[in-house]
């Protein structure tokens, strides 16, 4: 009769849902497809098609907490002489002629492989990255879906390049419900713990720990804690690569510093967790925010319910 | 008298929804009880009026439920007389056994129970599960005292423990388990023997009368 763990990872799912912002997804939506316009307007032939949505909300892994709304401009072959001229361009064109009331101008940056845009809605702060790639041979996009990347020079890492394909990214997780489950429970965590780690490498280590499963568990407990005595035994030693190019080793976007730390914190949270379910709740919350007051008050009833003595109730007629 | 009175203006402060309504021939607590949770804050609240039995303190006070917000019928753990039925018999008999207080009742009973019924209204039944009507429940209610998924287990270790001489507490338990008797059954025993000798007598005789119905609980 105790702390049911299903029923609450259940509800963290559930108040983690993007429906609860669907106002305010709506409206970036349109933004969006704003700015897919914009590009298709100012690059012309330059482009192979209007930009392809990425990011966790074409993936369906997008939780309400913390969602970019992604988007990839394939360009052609011969649109730019360089790499780095196509991502700059990119850039140049939003920071300096784009107009949009709200678009945050200042916060246009240029990132790693994209442009960061940021809008402001309804008071809340939209990230959009615009990524930029071109396809890797003439008229080699329809067929392949395979883009370079100019990848920006960070640190004492030169500038570089890097060959993806956005589409293989979001067809990967296509069809892979509990996985997608178990990514958003995951991310759920890494934002309440302020967790610095890429989503792509929760995304691939999450599927690895399926793939490699000689059985899945039924229950959402069972799968949850599946995966994360797979990422404790293996964060520190698995090789994983980007699905879309074998060299663009994911893995790697962490140090073994932060790869042990990471094992660290799924060893310390199971053992917490089978010591005391409860603790679940601290590790997995729930976002109160979008938690709605009738899901409150029952959850609230059902918590002082079993606070009773009683074990359970009976009527002798 | 005096002691009930006391032990009902101890409970009173905590709950200032309710008051005490002395007549010239019963005293009843009436009022509302607010259900908070500590974090989440008032969640529902029921009109409830309460009566004070001979048995009580080892018995729990009658309660019957005024705001309707609890159908009136078997489904909802209401007794014909429109009392809330709040546990099992043998179970209420183990809590009470050394006499309880008021505020005990209400925190760890009445609560409890008005908040599992908030949880029905949201959801359309009991989480945790519900014992059987009538004297089914009571065959659950031992088949869980005892660990014991067949009636014919119930009947046959509710005899040995009531009939038969105990093993010694360090003897191997009759069960077959690698436990001493003292490990295994006889803790479980000591909790069904709280329910008393003669007690648990009266209930082997119903329920071996009543055995012959159907075979699993």
């Amino acid at each position: 009769m105790g702390f049911d763990k299903n029923k609450h990872l259940e509800n963290v799912l559930e108040s983690h849902k993007m429906k609860h912002v669907d106002d305010l997804m709506k409206k970036s939506i349109i933004k969006r497809e704003e700015i897919k316009d914009a590009l298709k307007e100012k690059f012309g032939d330059e482009v192979i098609s209007r930009a392809i949505n990425s990011g966790s909300y074409a993936k369906h892994t997008a939780i309400n907490t913390k969602f970019d709304i992604d988007i990839c401009q394939p360009f052609r072959y011969k649109g730019f002489g360089t790499l780095e001229e196509m991502a700059d361009a990119v850039y140049d064109y939003f920071k300096n002629e784009y107009k949009d009331e709200d678009i945050v101008s200042y916060k246009t940056k240029k990132q790693r492989v994209s442009t960061g845009l940021t809008f402001l809605i309804d008071g809340a702060e939209i990230q959009m990255d615009v990524v930029s790639g071109r396809e890797l041979l003439e008229d080699d996009y329809s067929s392949t879906t395979r883009l370079n990347l100019y990848v920006r020079p960070k640190n004492l890492d030169p500038a570089t390049s890097t060959q993806t394909n956005i589409q293989k990214h979001v067809d990967l997780i296509k069809g892979k419900g509990d996985e997608r489950c178990i990514i958003r429970l995951l991310k759920a965590w890494k934002v309440s713990s302020n967790t610095d780690i890429k989503s792509f490498f929760m995304e691939l280590i999450t599927i690895r720990a399926f793939n490699a499963a000689p059985e899945i568990p039924t229950d959402m407990w069972g799968k949850l804690e599946m995966a994360m005595e797979f990422i404790r035994d293996n964060v520190k030693t698995i090789r994983l690569e980007d699905p879309a190019n074998a060299n663009n080793v994911v893995s790697d976007t962490l140090t073994d510093l932060e790869k042990e730390m990471l094992s660290q914190k799924m060893d310390t949270m199971l053992r917490q967790i089978n010591d005391n379910e409860e603790n679940l709740k601290i590790y997995f919350p729930l976002n109160k925010q979008f938690h709605s007051e009738e899901e409150k008050k029952k959850l609230a009833a059902l918590e002082m319910s079993r606070r009773g003595v009683v074990s359970k109730p009976w009527r002798n007629d | 008298m005096k002691r009930l009175l006391q032990d009902i203006d101890h409970a009173i402060k905590y709950y200032p929804g309710l008051e005490k309504v002395e007549s010239s021939n019963e005293l009843r607590v009436r009022g509302i009880i607010i259900l908070k949770h500590p974090e989440i804050g008032e969640y529902d609240r029921y009109t409830v009026s309460i009566s004070f039995p001979r048995c009580y303190p080892n018995c729990f006070p009658k309660v019957i439920e005024v705001s309707e917000k609890i159908p009136k019928v078997a489904d909802r753990h209401v007794n014909s007389d429109n009392t809330l039925c709040l546990a099992v018999e043998p179970e209420e008999r183990i809590l009470c056994r050394n006499g309880i207080t008021f505020k005990y009742f209400l925190d760890k009973v009445l609560v409890p129970h008005l908040s599992r019924e908030t949880y029905w209204n949201y959801t359309g039944k009991y989480e945790d599960g519900e014992y059987s009507h009538g004297i089914e429940g009571l065959w659950e209610y031992f088949g869980q005292l005892l660990n014991a998924t067949k009636k014919e287990d119930v009947l046959n270790e509710l005899e040995k423990m009531l009939h038969e001489k105990w093993l010694g507490r360090n003897a191997p338990c009759f069960c077959g388990k690698a436990a001493k008797f003292k490990n295994c059954h006889r803790k479980k025993w000591e909790r069904v023997m709280l329910l008393g000798q003669d007690y648990l007598l009266n209930w082997l005789d119903i329920l071996q009368n009543d055995r012959q119905n159907s075979s699993n609980i």
